[in-house]
């Protein structure tokens, strides 16, 4: 019994050092690299030095995101913030990553990042069509996103050419 | 105009900030371009957050992900191959689970919560396992600290800590059910999540289970089968941004068939079947808030467990405990400082043979800490201080200080060193139990014998002086290594006396008759090295191998018939446990575990090789298949003997099959 355990091993290690790929990765570490990714695919109207992102509602990427704090992208710099629920002003980010929020306060928070003229991204199933602008969901092993064109028009947000041919699905209403 | 409106905005908000610690994200992935992040796969293999791999302590982490490929079932089963811990099955409902020796039935040197509540019983300052359980679908982790856990968790946490940990309402959100069908074992479970606005989240669960008997050698079933059924709920809202509030509770009752000896002189020691019946019930608030320098939390909650019907021992217990705990972090020093109140209530009705003096008891404890962590040079070293005092009534005041060192060698590896002081205050058992023991006739004496064992109050508690060393190594992600050593001394163990001769008695019946009291008069000392080795050469693989080494060595004053030096052989001088999982589809997993674990000299328990096999589909998205065999190559082993005050014959854990369906929507 011993020698068929320790076959057994050696058939597992044997097996394994002929599949290599960087490994060990959680599906949070990915996301956030799609992310931080994303974010050099988007330009906004008006520049400045800082790229504030923001994350809203309850999400396991809020640690992670911090971890973003101080980062670059295309020589602007990353500055994480978290929103509060009752955001009554205007939404003062570029970048908003949205967690688990209600229908309502969803449309909501969508509704103003597109007045504000803020990217919006996240991994809730149905984001883009309720007019988000990336959602982002696993694949079996693999993470794949959507992107919302329209929505991104009416934010006057630009999305590069490269990103939407990557995207799994583009969501065009507006032909014209 | 509006840009920078929102900038000066936006930096308003950013001082605000938030508590939260970042995890880190490798900078190679950061890097990677779009294409190559989509070729990118994910493991279920977990690594640990960041305060976890800083910890200058022993610290062990069952992850979701870990559970989630767990083999077992029962919520103490799930400690199986966690390195340092020894879980043994006595009987189908009652487990022997200890952190670096003295384990038993009563093991006593532990301290169990969950979400902060704590599972033990003041009774004999240790679990009633059979009694714990949770949807172990919305557990989150469960974090296993060896070693003297004394200056935060207070008495009891003398050689280890375990804290099941379950989700946060926001994280098991729809529905959720499993059923499991297997030989030995069978449950089902049925939990809802949802929210209201979007600042409360709930979830409630139902959950009944029907756990089959253990064999007795060469003697058929055990007659120990049990039967759970259990409810819950937990809130969560967010009051504000910073704020939260936690309110959460559960309920079970459960009827176990138990096999005792009647220990009643006159109709001889018979082993008769009768039904015990338990309860339990608890509810447990806490309010938190976290900013980014300083926080606190206060925590109350009420717990109530009966139990009747059973031939020895019925007994009623509260627990009503208050903690408050507050942090401040100020130019490189974290302060955590907490205070603490428990009242223990507890009713035991007699039995025959078995009786607390005083039957009905209030005890409270009170409790204060504080703690001090210092980082220099960058993080790269820390240091951490700290005390706690408690005071108990009925032992006054004890004194539990630990002084803690990390030294970041490399961004990769970790060392660090500990002494620490903890005590064991005496269980209630220790100070008013009176138990008669009934030995029937033997080879020596053609006379039954009668011990009276009577618990004493003016025990003292435990002393541990613990020094402890640890290294952690990890590589990109796909090796982990965490090898601790330690060395233990103790002094003041409780242990009962061999009895002086005995006396003659006539009545009922003639027999012998003898008394012995508790007494401090042990000590020992205990080495061990502890490894767990985590590797994950490619996404489509995980090994875990765990390794426990200890050496228990005790010095009684006196011949001990009971909780003495045999303690010494009721530790497996090995502990190994390998898990090997192998990603065959992306939807197929097989698992593979083996458990070895020594022999135990003082039962006769010889050494077993457990080996379980987990077959795992993903039909698609919302359903889940698992089949599980345990133990296939070997039909039956004991892994624990008898308890002396409770003996019953030596029970085996049989081979064994369950399929687990699991829904989710």
């Amino acid at each position: 019994m011993m020698r068929f355990l320790v076959l057994f091993l050696f058939v597992f290690l044997l097996l394994s050092s002929f599949s290599s790929s960087v490994s060990g990765l959680t599906e949070e570490e990915l996301k956030i690299a799609f992310v931080y990714n994303f974010l050099k695919f988007v330009s906004w109207p008006s520049g400045s030095k800082n790229l504030y992102l923001c994350v809203v509602g309850e999400t396991k990427l809020k640690p992670y995101l911090f971890a973003l704090q101080g980062k670059s992208v295309k020589d602007k710099v990353i500055s994480v913030k978290e929103l509060s629920l009752d955001v009554k002003g205007a939404l003062c980010c570029n970048a908003l990553f949205v967690g688990k929020l209600s229908r309502d306060k969803l449309k909501m928070i969508i509704r103003k990042a597109q007045e504000n003229g803020v990217f919006t991204v996240s991994d809730l199933p149905g984001f883009a069509e309720l007019g988000g602008i990336i959602e982002v969901f696993p694949v079996e092993n693999k993470l794949r996103f959507i992107v919302n064109l329209s929505a991104a028009k009416l934010s006057g947000i630009k999305i590069s050419s490269r990103l939407l041919k990557l995207a799994i699905r583009v969501i065009n209403d507006d032909k014209s | 105009m509006k840009a920078v409106f929102c900038v000066l905005i936006a930096l308003l908000c950013l001082t605000g900030g938030s508590s939260l610690w970042a995890e880190e994200i490798p900078e190679e992935l950061l890097n990677l371009d779009l294409e190559q992040l989509m070729e990118m796969e994910v493991t279920s293999a977990a690594r640990h957050p960041q305060k976890f791999r800083d910890a200058p302590s022993a610290i062990y982490l069952i992850t979701a992900e870990d559970l989630h490929r767990s083999f077992d079932n029962q919520l103490p089963e799930l400690l199986r191959g966690v390195p340092g811990v020894h879980v043994a099955r006595v009987t189908s409902s009652d487990w022997a689970i200890s952190i670096r020796g003295f384990n038993d039935r009563f093991a006593n040197k532990l301290l169990v919560l969950m979400d902060g509540r704590t599972l033990y019983t003041p009774l004999f300052s240790g679990v009633f396992w059979e009694r714990q359980d949770t949807v172990i679908e919305d557990l989150d982790r469960i974090e296993i600290i060896r070693g003297p856990g004394a200056s935060l968790w207070g008495a009891n946490a003398v050689n280890g800590v375990i804290n099941f940990v379950t989700k946060s309402a926001w994280e098991t959100q729809g529905w959720l059910s499993s059923v499991v069908v297997g030989t030995e074992e069978s449950e089902a479970t049925l939990r809802y999540g949802g929210m209201h606005e979007d600042d409360l989240a709930y979830r409630v669960y139902v959950k009944v289970k029907e756990v089959g008997s253990l064999k007795v050698a060469h003697d058929g079933s055990a007659h120990d089968d049990w039967r759970m059924g259990q409810t819950g709920f937990r809130l969560d809202w967010n009051v504000s941004e910073h704020r939260k509030i936690r309110l959460s509770g559960d309920a079970y009752t459960q009827t176990a068939s138990v096999l005792q000896s009647q220990q009643d002189l006159t109709s001889h020691d018979t082993f008769k079947p009768t039904d015990g019946y338990g309860f339990g019930a608890n509810i447990v608030f806490k309010i938190e808030e976290e900013l980014k320098d300083r926080g606190w939390y206060f925590q109350a909650y009420y717990d109530t467990a009966r139990a009747t019907g059973y031939p020895l021992l019925n007994w009623d217990l509260d627990i009503i405990d208050a903690e408050f705990l507050h942090h401040l972090s100020r130019n490189h020093h974290e302060w955590t400082w907490g205070l603490g109140y428990r009242l223990y209530i507890s009713d035991v009705k007699r039995s025959a043979t078995y009786a607390y003096d005083p039957a009905h008891s209030k005890t409270y404890v009170l409790n204060a800490f504080i703690q001090d962590e210092l980082d220099f040079r960058d993080g790269t070293l820390k240091f951490i201080w700290g005390s706690k005092f408690e005071y108990n009534e009925d032992v006054g005041l004890e004194v539990q200080p630990t002084a803690r060192f990390l030294w970041k060698l490399t961004h990769n590896q970790t060392l660090w060193a500990a002494v620490s002081r903890a005590v064991r205050t005496p269980s209630k058992g220790e100070l008013d139990a009176v138990i008669d023991l009934l030995f029937p006739p033997s080879s020596d004496s053609d006379l039954p014998f009668v011990l009276h064992l009577e618990g004493n109050k003016d025990l003292d508690s435990e002393k541990l002086i613990a020094f402890e060393l640890g290294y952690r190594y990890n590589h990109a992600k796909k090796v982990s290594l965490d090898v601790a050593t330690f060395f233990n001394l103790y002094d003041d163990l409780v242990a009962f006396p061999v009895p002086e001769t005995p006396e003659f008695r006539s009545s009922p019946v003639p027999h012998l008759y003898a008394t012995t009291k508790a007494e401090n008069l042990m000590d020992g000392e205990a080495y061990g090295l502890e490894a767990s080795l985590r590797l994950n050469p490619a996404s489509r693989f995980f090994f875990l191998f765990n390794y426990t080494y200890l050496k228990l060595f005790l010095h009684s004053d006196k011949p001990t018939v009971w909780l003495g030096e045999e303690l010494e052989d009721q530790w497996p001088k090995h502990l190994f446990s390998f898990v090997g999982c192998y990603t065959v589809l992306p939807n197929l997993h097989v698992d593979f575990r083996v458990n070895y674990t020594s022999k135990l000299k003082s039962f006769g328990v010889p050494s077993y090789l457990g080996a379980d096999v987990k077959l795992h589909w993903y039909f698609n998205k919302n359903l889940e298949l698992s089949l599980v065999a345990q133990n296939i190559f070997d039909s039956e082993h004991p892994e624990f003997g008898q308890t002396y005050a409770l003996r019953t014959p030596l029970r085996e854990v049989q081979r064994a099959a369950f399929l687990k369906l699991i829904w989710k929507h």
